[in-house]
This record gives structure tokens, C-alpha cells and sequence, in this order.
């Protein structure tokens, strides 16, 4: 029979065994993860020749297979220096990003927000019918909608117009469908009450339902502007005037004389999603774990 | 927790404080950017092409020369007195040229005299071709005779037997002529010969006119002769003055206006490019939709150049006379790059 303390030795020793493999796979998964951004924060401070003998091969005309270089040889901010005063598109197309990504996200919080808040909490027999038709278009990717919404927008004449991309984006139903997750979190208990003291459903809804499910709320802003940020397939279909076009349509055509330049136009662009981002990383995690997506 | 959370942690502070700094820079680059763009974009005036004929100005020049030359007969042994006109000054048939001493004028016909009586004995004992030649010396002394006698009785002057210009004189006053000495005196139409280039072949004919500027006067002549030399890759032109006095041997500038066929495709001459390959362009202002907007782009269009004058080329190729091709800038321009126009 052992001893009690050989036996908490060799726990604690099995212990430190587990949590020595779960840091190295975390560090595998990490590095994995993180390897991208890194190379393009070091590729955009580059110079034009480092980059052709890095990634020529993929760029150029060289042969071979690309070179990772962990760090630059000679850094250089001469793609950030033409980036940001000799290239005046970038900042029309980052405009046009941040209207669009404001004028969706304007649009479902004030659209969607009361849907969700029907959806949740107001009795209906058809409403899990029409609930469901929103499941099914929430799940539709973008190429099933795509001709259907052309067409919408063409008979409005809205195509080739900022309405083009906003308007799609703002009845987006992926909102009200988190929103209403979140909506359902609320006690009926909580309304029946209010009800009892006299608030209209108007008055539940703006001061009982909004300040409770302001986490929904917010958990949505920071999931559409990650994706409306980086939306290319909607400003691609739609808009037709190069003027109107979005930040993620910058880099069209990527060779070895525009590389840094798109490079360090990336680097920036990054930059706004990983603001809201850290700011909201709470409210996503939450967002996510109540759509139940994942990845 | 969650709602406190948002707005009141100082992490949360700091990220809108981050926010709100980059969205100032941005907004104060895009300012800077859209300055400097438009600062750096060329004016440039631009024209549509037309369809011309092109002018050309075939120039050259050349000496003042005429076509027809009298000598003056010179005898030796002659003491000269005076010289009354001197190389390159005009004289009128008939006028004194030179006066000689009259002894020696009668000395010379005294010893012409003997030579004949000389000659004439000598042909008697001679036969067959000496004889001729005998013959034709006592003629060329005949000659000679003729001409002292004429000198004897025009008061020993010897005149001038054309109305030009002297081109040589070799006598000179107080020396003693061996009979060697030329004088001359050119006369008749006079003309300008001068070399161009072989380009204008095709466009110059005998009998055109063209504009001659010989000394101080600016007359009309007509072209005499072209000739093409293959060898020099010249074309040399001689040009006929009208009637009048011409300073022999001074220098003539002759020009010609003349005018090609007509081309569909005229650019400006500072409209057509030409890169390092050799190749013609021209850079045409089209409207197109960029990033930036509604822009005028200069876009490269290549063409051929068929013939070109001082202003103009007539050119073929990508372009029509619905474009506009830029002909002047301040800036340099490229194809593709972003131009404003003058208006």
C-alpha cells in the first residue's frame, strides 16, 4: 500500500503532465491561428524586392516555393507612406465601408430589434411558421439569395446605389434571430407584471426589453460589423460604380508592384474589426453561444 | 454584469479613445490624400483629330549662277592701263573693260604680222596634217589679229562683248598680259541649284513655283530641273530666276509651300509619343468610372505614323476622330494616368 503523499505527488505530477500538453496544443493552435496575421503585419513593412524573393512565387514570375521570413530584412513604411497620401482610393472605399457597415447595423438594431421582440414574446399561432421561414433564409448563403435580391433591387432601381448593399444587409434575419434568443431569456413573469402596473406593450418592449436584452443587441452589432466589414460578395453583385465600392474590394488584383500596398491596405483594414472586436469580445461569445453557432 | 460592464471599464474607455483617434487619422489622411492627388494630377488641353492635308516647306539654298558664259579674248604681250571693272560687277555689252597702251597694242600687231608671214612659209614645205596645222594656227593668229585691230580702233579698250555679271579677271592694270589670263562675263537666265530632302520628291515638279530670296529681294522662280543623287540621298533642285539683275555668286534661299494628300487622322505633332521601343502613341482623354469617381484617364493608343510636317502627323490606328488627344500638359503624362483638361 502506497502512501497518501506519494499518491498526491503523482497526481499533482500527472497534473502538471496535462497541463503541460494542453499549453503546447493551445501554443500549436495559436501559432496556427496567429501565423497569417503576423506574416502580414511583417510582409507589409517589407520592401518590393524582400517581398519578391519571399513571395515570388506566388506573386511574380519566380519558381520555386515561398520563403517565410520571420522577420524583415530592411523595414521599411514606404507602403504605408503611398497607402495613406497617394492613394486617395483607399480612404473612399474605407468611407464607403464604415457608411454601409453603420447604415446595416443602424437597420437591424432598429428592424430587428422589435421582430425579435414579436418573435419572443408576443403570442401568435403563425408565428413559428414565419419564425421558421426566417430559420430556412438565415441558413440560405448569400449565392442562393443573390439573383432573387438583383432582382428586387433592380425593380426598385436601387442597384448600383449605397441602398444596394444596406438594405439587404439591415432585414438580415441572423439578428433577429439572436435577438430573440436573448428576448426569451426574459421571465414573462417580468411583463405580466408590468402589464399589471399599466405599461403598454410599447413601454415593456423599450424599457423592459431593450435594457435586458441590450446584450443581444450589442452581441449583434459586433457579429455584423465583422461580417458586413469584410462583405465582398453583396458591393461586388451590386454596385457597379468602382465610386460605391467597399474596402474588401481594394485588392482585386494583387502582383508583385501592388503587393506591399495591399499588404499594408490589409494591415489597416484589420485594424477597425479588431477594435470592435476586443471592445465586444464579451458580447460575441455570448451572441455566438446563444445562435449556437460555432467556428 | 454584462451591461455594466460595456460602457464603464476602462479597457472599454481606451479602445473608443483608440477608435476615435484612428478614425481622425483616417479622416485627416483622406483630406491630405485627395490634396495631393488633385495637386498632382497633369492639366492638359486636349483636341480632336482632324482631317488635313499636311504643309510642308521644301527650303534650301544656293549660289546665284546663270547659264550662258562669253570669254574675253586676251592677247599676250599687251601693256594694260587700266582695268575698268573688276570680278562679280556688271557690265553692259559694249562698255570698256580693259584699256590697253596703245604701242603695245601696235607692237602686237607688228609681231602677229611676222608670225603669220612666218606660219605661211613654214605651211609651204609642209604637207598633209602638219600642213592643216599650220592652217588652223594661222587662223587662231587671224583671230588674234582681229581682235588687236578692233582693240586698236576702239581707242586700245577692249569691250565687253555680253551684258552680265564678270566672273573672272585675271588682268590686272599695269602689267603685261602673257595670254593666259581668263575674263569672263556670265549672262542669260539666271538660276539657284540647292539640295533637299528626298522626302519631297513625290511632291515637287518641274515647272512649280517657288519663293527665292536672293540678296534683298524676294522673287518668284520656277523649278528648272529635279535630280534625284542616290548616292547622297539628295535631291537637288535648280531653280530659274525671271529676267533681272542678280548679284552673281551670293548666296539664295529658296522655299516651297506644298501641300499633301489629305489624311483622315491629323494630330498635333506634341500629341504623338514615341516610347523606347520606337513605337508611335498617342494618349487619348477618355471618362472613366474609378474609385474616385467620374475621372478623365489618359489612355495610351497606339498608332502608325504615316507623314508628319512642322505642326501636324498624319497618323492611323486606334484612334478616331470622336477622340480627343492630349497635345499640351504641365505634368508629365502616361497612359492610364488621371488628367484634368483645360477648358
Amino acid at each position: 500500500m502506497r502512501p497518501v503523499a506519494a499518491k498526491n505527488v503523482e497526481r499533482r505530477i500527472k497534473m502538471k503532465r496535462i497541463k503541460v500538453i494542453k499549453f503546447l496544443a493551445a501554443a500549436v493552435v495559436i501559432f496556427i491561428v496567429a501565423a497569417p496575421v503576423y506574416m502580414l503585419v511583417c510582409s507589409s513593412v517589407m520592401a518590393e524586392d524582400e517581398l519578391a524573393l519571399c513571395y515570388g512565387s506566388v506573386i511574380g514570375d519566380k519558381e520555386g516555393l515561398v520563403k517565410v521570413s520571420l522577420l524583415p530584412a530592411y523595414p521599411t513604411i514606404h507602403w504605408f507612406k503611398t497607402l495613406f497620401l497617394d492613394t486617395p482610393e483607399f480612404f473612399v472605399m474605407f468611407w464607403n465601408s464604415c457608411l454601409y457597415t453603420a447604415g446595416i447595423l443602424t437597420g437591424q438594431v432598429l428592424a430587428g430589434t422589435p421582430a425579435a421582440w414579436a418573435f419572443a414574446k408576443w403570442k401568435s399561432k403563425k408565428k413559428k411558421v414565419l419564425f421558421g421561414i426566417y430559420i430556412v433564409l438565415m441558413v440560405m448563403p448569400f449565392q442562393v439569395l443573390m439573383v432573387s435580391e438583383y432582382l428586387v433591387l433592380h425593380k426598385l432601381s436601387l442597384l448600383d446605389t449605397p441602398w444596394a448593399v444596406i438594405l439587404p444587409g439591415a432585414f438580415a434575419t441572423l439578428p433577429i434571430f439572436i435577438m430573440a434568443r436573448f428576448f426569451q431569456t426574459i421571465p414573462d413573469s417580468l411583463l405580466e407584471a408590468a402589464r399589471i402596473d399599466g405599461a403598454s406593450e410599447l413601454t415593456i418592449f423599450l424599457k423592459i426589453g431593450i435594457p435586458l436584452g441590450k446584450a443581444g443587441i450589442l452581441s449583434i452589432i459586433v457579429i455584423g460589423f465583422i461580417e458586413y466589414w469584410n462583405a465582398i460578395e453583396a458591393p461586388l453583385t451590386f454596385l457597379t460604380n468602382k465610386a460605391l465600392w467597399t474596402l474588401s474590394l481594394y485588392i482585386p488584383k494583387i502582383n508583385q508592384q501592388q503587393a506591399g500596398n495591399a499588404l499594408a491596405a490589409s494591415v489597416v483594414m484589420l485594424k477597425p474589426a479588431v477594435l470592435v472586436f476586443l471592445a465586444g469580445r464579451d458580447y460575441l461569445e455570448e451572441g455566438i453561444a446563444q445562435s449556437g453557432l460555432k467556428g | 454584469m454584462v451591461l455594466e460592464s460595456f460602457g464603464g471599464r476602462m479597457k472599454n474607455r481606451k479602445l473608443a479613445v483608440i477608435s476615435s483617434i484612428f478614425l481622425g487619422i483616417m479622416l485627416l489622411f483622406t483630406i491630405i490624400s485627395r490634396v495631393r492627388n488633385s495637386w498632382l494630377v497633369p492639366n492638359v488641353s486636349s483636341v480632336s483629330p482632324i482631317k488635313s492635308r499636311l504643309n510642308y516647306e521644301v527650303s534650301g539654298t544656293g549660289t546665284i549662277d546663270y547659264d550662258e558664259i562669253s570669254f574675253l579674248p586676251v592677247c599676250e604681250g599687251l601693256k594694260v592701263e587700266q582695268v575698268f571693272y573688276q570680278t562679280g560687277e556688271w557690265v553692259e555689252e559694249g562698255q570698256d573693260v580693259i584699256k590697253y597702251e596703245k604701242d603695245s597694242v601696235e607692237e602686237a600687231l607688228l609681231r602677229m604680222e611676222i608670225e603669220k608671214q612666218e606660219y605661211r612659209l613654214a605651211a609651204i614645205s609642209m604637207e598633209g596634217d602638219y600642213r592643216e596645222l599650220m592652217g588652223d594656227k594661222l587662223k587662231l593668229i587671224e583671230r588674234k589679229e582681229n581682235v588687236l585691230e578692233e582693240i586698236l580702233e576702239n581707242n586700245c579698250a577692249q569691250t565687253a562683248n555680253a551684258t552680265g555679271y564678270i566672273e573672272k579677271m585675271q588682268v590686272q592694270a599695269r602689267s603685261v598680259t602673257d595670254g593666259s589670263e581668263v575674263v569672263d562675263i556670265v549672262f542669260g537666265t539666271a538660276f539657284t541649284e540647292g539640295t533637299v530632302k528626298t522626302e519631297y520628291d513625290s511632291l515637287l515638279n518641274v515647272g512649280d513655283a517657288m519663293e527665292v530670296y536672293a540678296g534683298n529681294d524676294t522673287v518668284v522662280g520656277e523649278i528648272a530641273e529635279c535630280s534625284y543623287d542616290s548616292g547622297a540621298g539628295e535631291l537637288t533642285l535648280m531653280i530659274k530666276l525671271p529676267q533681272g539683275q542678280y548679284d552673281y555668286g551670293t548666296e539664295a534661299y529658296f522655299s516651297f509651300g506644298v501641300q499633301s494628300e489629305s489624311y483622315d487622322l491629323c494630330v498635333p505633332n506634341t500629341a504623338l509619343f514615341q516610347d523606347a521601343k520606337g513605337a508611335y502613341y498617342v494618349l487619348a482623354v477618355e471618362e472613366r468610372n474609378s474609385i474616385l469617381g467620374n475621372r478623365l484617364i489618359a489612355v495610351r493608343k497606339e498608332v502608325d505614323l504615316l507623314a508628319q510636317d512642322n505642326d501636324y502627323s498624319a497618323v492611323k490606328g486606334e484612334i478616331t476622330r470622336n477622340d480627343k488627344v492630349v497635345y499640351s500638359w504641365d505634368r508629365e503624362v502616361y497612359g492610364d494616368c488621371p488628367v484634368r483638361e483645360n477648358k
